[in-house]
């Protein structure tokens, strides 16, 4: 019998699925969430809005 | 000196990472390692869990044990890290403690809910029911809800410093709730089965098994540090950039700023 035949098949796939998903879905997250705050990190000093120890 | 030490200057103390700069150069350094390290866990662990057997009573639904488990170790082992957090906190008021804690909510909230819908998947075809209100489940529900109270009470108080207090104690009465998940399989009559990895008299499960689900145990807990660190990495650029609006908020109302 293959895989795919298996009476379990879907209970199987649809776990790791979702399992792909959210684990996927959290690295997206925290790389989206970095990228966004450091755009506006360069874009605050790019207007001279900095912080004291960056000040030269 | 290493090449390491010497960019980031670690002394053998917390107090070393104390310091957000240093913080981040050290995460800067470390990412890449473990991304590699989670990567090939990752491999690892499905390439086991894959080529195990069926079970002869599940069949091949016994490969979702190999992501619940996990999932669920992860997301209690979250929660201890925050418990830890809510104590750098209180006790010894780290700088970066109630941005650990903070970081670790969302992460947690997530495996937490991993944790329930991979459980319940695996329920329906081997219990019948895709849910019972039985003391596990019931109790790892409520560590979800503690999760999403926890990050709604950060998203509810702005200031970061007087929202650490509340958080840390929030976090730190929710603890009931750990060994009450571990041992309610022990002291209720519940649907789930008892524990069968970490027993006093050791692991019941076999080893074709018992392999692929600790190789998966420790590329889930690799993926939730470097995850961790660079969810903790992001609250001090978002502490930061808060910081920088209100300076110069308060500099354009002194006129200050043309």
């Amino acid at each position: 019998m293959s895989m795919f035949d298996d009476k379990y098949f879907a209970y199987v796939t649809s776990s790791y699925g979702i399992t792909l998903l959210v684990l996927a879905g959290m690295v997206l997250w925290a790389r989206a969430q970095f990228k966004s705050r450091t755009a506006k990190l360069d874009e605050m000093e790019k207007l001279g809005i900095t912080r004291r120890s960056q000040k030269r | 000196m290493s090449d390491i030490t010497s960019k980031i200057a670690v002394r053998p103390s917390l107090g070393a990472l104390a310091n957000p700069t240093r913080f981040l150069n050290l995460v800067r350094i470390l990412l890449p390692w473990l991304w590699v390290v989670t990567i090939a866990l990752f491999i690892a662990g499905l390439w086991l869990s894959f080529a195990a057997p069926e079970d002869y009573q599940q069949g091949r639904t016994v490969r979702i044990m190999f992501i619940h488990v996990p999932s669920v170790w992860v997301a209690m082992f979250a929660y201890m890290v925050m418990v830890s957090s809510a104590l750098g906190v209180l006790v010894w008021r780290h700088p970066l403690a109630d941005v650990a804690a903070r970081a670790a909510a969302p992460l947690g909230a997530a495996f937490t809910f991993l944790g329930l819908i991979t459980g319940s998947i695996w329920g329906k075809p081997m219990w019948g029911t895709w849910w019972v209100w039985d003391a596990r489940l019931t109790s790892f529900l409520v560590l979800l809800i503690i999760y999403l109270g926890l990050i709604a009470l950060w998203r509810a108080i702005e200031e970061p410093a007087a929202a650490a207090r509340p958080a840390a104690v929030f976090i730190l009465i929710g603890a009931i709730n750990v060994p009450i998940i571990k041992f309610s399989v022990d002291w209720w009559n519940t649907l789930h089965q008892p524990a069968s990895v970490f027993r006093a008299d050791g692991p019941t499960l076999s080893p074709e098994f018992l392999w692929p689900l600790m190789v998966m145990a420790l590329a889930y807990s690799m993926l939730f540090l470097t995850l961790h660190l660079m969810t903790m990495r992001n609250e001090i650029l978002r502490r930061r950039i808060r910081s920088l609006q209100i300076t110069t908020a308060r500099r354009a109302e002194r006129g200050q700023v043309e």
